[in-house]
């Protein structure tokens, strides 16, 4: 039997498909759900998700940048629900890149002057650098 | 008799013509807003709609005090207000109606105020006003996402966390149609469950058919209760205001369109009078040369 999954962010449908197991993350560490997994709901970091066996991508691996939210499972169907996530191909390189030195700039100012907002730019950053990593694929 | 001449008279119908050319594009502009908010509005409703059914799972099991969110001060002594409101003018008496309602909701609560002010407008009046800005969002329309919402929330949850206010409202217009939108008030922080369940069956959100099965207790909760209800809670925080956000976006489009045509016709009918009177003049020209003329020639006789 395989999962069902579905990623839903916030602007629209990211994926629907079915896979073998899912490997995520969680603030306490990373954790693997496979077929049956006691129903669950947790919480996830800006981390990448592993889809391992998805039928989207033709029963191989499928990874996702998923940007923080909350996942929930019965065992069957797995939800994840995000405020953005993004397939690697979708990730543009460069402006990734653009954002994670722009983000990084504006910590080290936030240091300096208080108008910069320091929580924002450090999610900024994480999640520039979750982009660049999955293109590092 | 009337001084005004056809060069005159031409020269005002061209500019108020100029005029009403600027009215009708921005008209259109805000039509076009207002439906890709609209759009924006249906796609973000599923994303609402399983967020909702979480908190459904989830709700059940609590009993108010996981989650430090969840829990009144027994002294109300700084109340911190999020005024969401426009980026722009030309709108009619959007942002005016806006800040009159704030300002009189904040006098009527009248503890120390704090303010987070979206929209350019906003930022600008209550700059004025001696209440702490805790943080100031311009350019809504394009900043507008669930990263913005997520960092009005961390501000917002870590003030009531540190004490530095003790309750938080959102004041904000509701959408009703085009022509009309209402002022809306409410407590965002802190949090009570029965509001939120309340609000949960208003949006008449029913558990998917398998947790229904499992009548809400089934669902293990990671890390535990307390860490998770704490991450729901804000995601619930930040997505209500997403979801106001919206309904202030929309309003605003909707606003603008309105007094954009209403501009629009009273162009128009300052056109008509002026065409007449242009029209009249110039006839009255006319036959002022063909007396002239009849005259000359009756004379010549």
């Amino acid at each position: 039997m395989k999962l069902k999954v579905r990623v839903l962010s916030v602007d629209r449908e990211v994926l629907n498909t079915e896979a073998e197991a899912i490997v995520a993350h969680a603030p306490d560490g990373e954790f693997t759900l496979l077929p049956n997994h006691i129903p669950v709901i947790v919480p996830l970091k800006i981390e990448k998700v592993e889809l391992l066996g998805a039928a989207s991508a033709g029963d191989k691996n499928q990874p996702l940048a998923v940007h923080g939210g909350v996942l929930r499972t019965d065992g069957k169907e797995v939800l994840i629900l995000t405020e953005a996530a993004e397939l690697p191909e979708e990730i543009d390189k460069e402006r990734a890149l653009a954002a994670k030195e722009r983000a990084e700039r504006r910590i080290a100012q936030a240091k300096i002057s208080e108008e910069i907002d320091l929580t924002r730019a450090e999610a900024a950053l994480m999640r520039a650098l979750l982009r660049l990593k999955m293109t590092h694929h | 008799m009337k001084t005004t001449t056809l060069v005159s008279v031409r020269r005002r119908i061209r500019s108020v013509r100029n005029t009403q050319q600027i009215t009708k594009a921005m008209e259109m502009v805000a039509g076009a807003r207002l439906r890709k908010i609209e759009r924006k509005i249906h796609i973000t409703r599923s994303y609402g709609k399983e967020l909702n059914r979480i908190l459904l799972n989830v709700l059940p099991v609590l009993t108010g005090d996981e989650s430090p969110l969840l829990v009144s001060r027994p002294q109300v002594k700084r109340i911190c207000f999020v005024v969401m409101g426009a980026d722009r003018g030309l709108c009619g008496a959007f942002n005016t109606n806006i800040i009159r309602y704030a300002e009189q909701f904040i006098a009527e609560k009248g503890k120390e105020a704090k303010v987070v002010a979206c929209g350019r407008k906003m930022v600008r009046h209550f700059q004025k006003r001696p209440f702490e800005l805790l943080m100031k969002v311009s350019d809504l329309y394009r900043s507008f996402s669930l990263p913005l919402t997520d960092a009005i929330t961390k501000k917002i949850v870590e003030s009531f966390e540190n004490g530095s206010v003790d309750e938080v409202y959102v004041i904000a217009p509701r959408f009703i149609n085009v022509m009309q939108h209402s002022m809306h008030s409410f407590k965002i922080l802190p949090l009570s469950l029965p509001t939120i369940s309340k609000e949960l069956e208003a949006e008449k959100v029913k558990p998917s058919k398998e947790t229904e099965e499992r009548v809400n207790g089934g669902y293990e909760l990671e890390p535990d209760t307390a860490t998770l209800c704490h991450h729901l809670l804000k995601e619930y925080i930040s997505h209500t205001l997403f979801k106001w956000l919206l309904e202030t976006l929309t309003s605003e489009a909707g606003a603008r369109m309105v007094a954009m045509r209403k501009a629009s016709d009273n162009a128009q009918s300052v056109i008509d009078t002026l065409s007449l009177e242009y029209n009249q003049a110039r006839q009255r020209s006319i036959t002022a040369e063909l007396l002239d003329i009849v005259g000359t020639v009756e004379a010549l006789k």
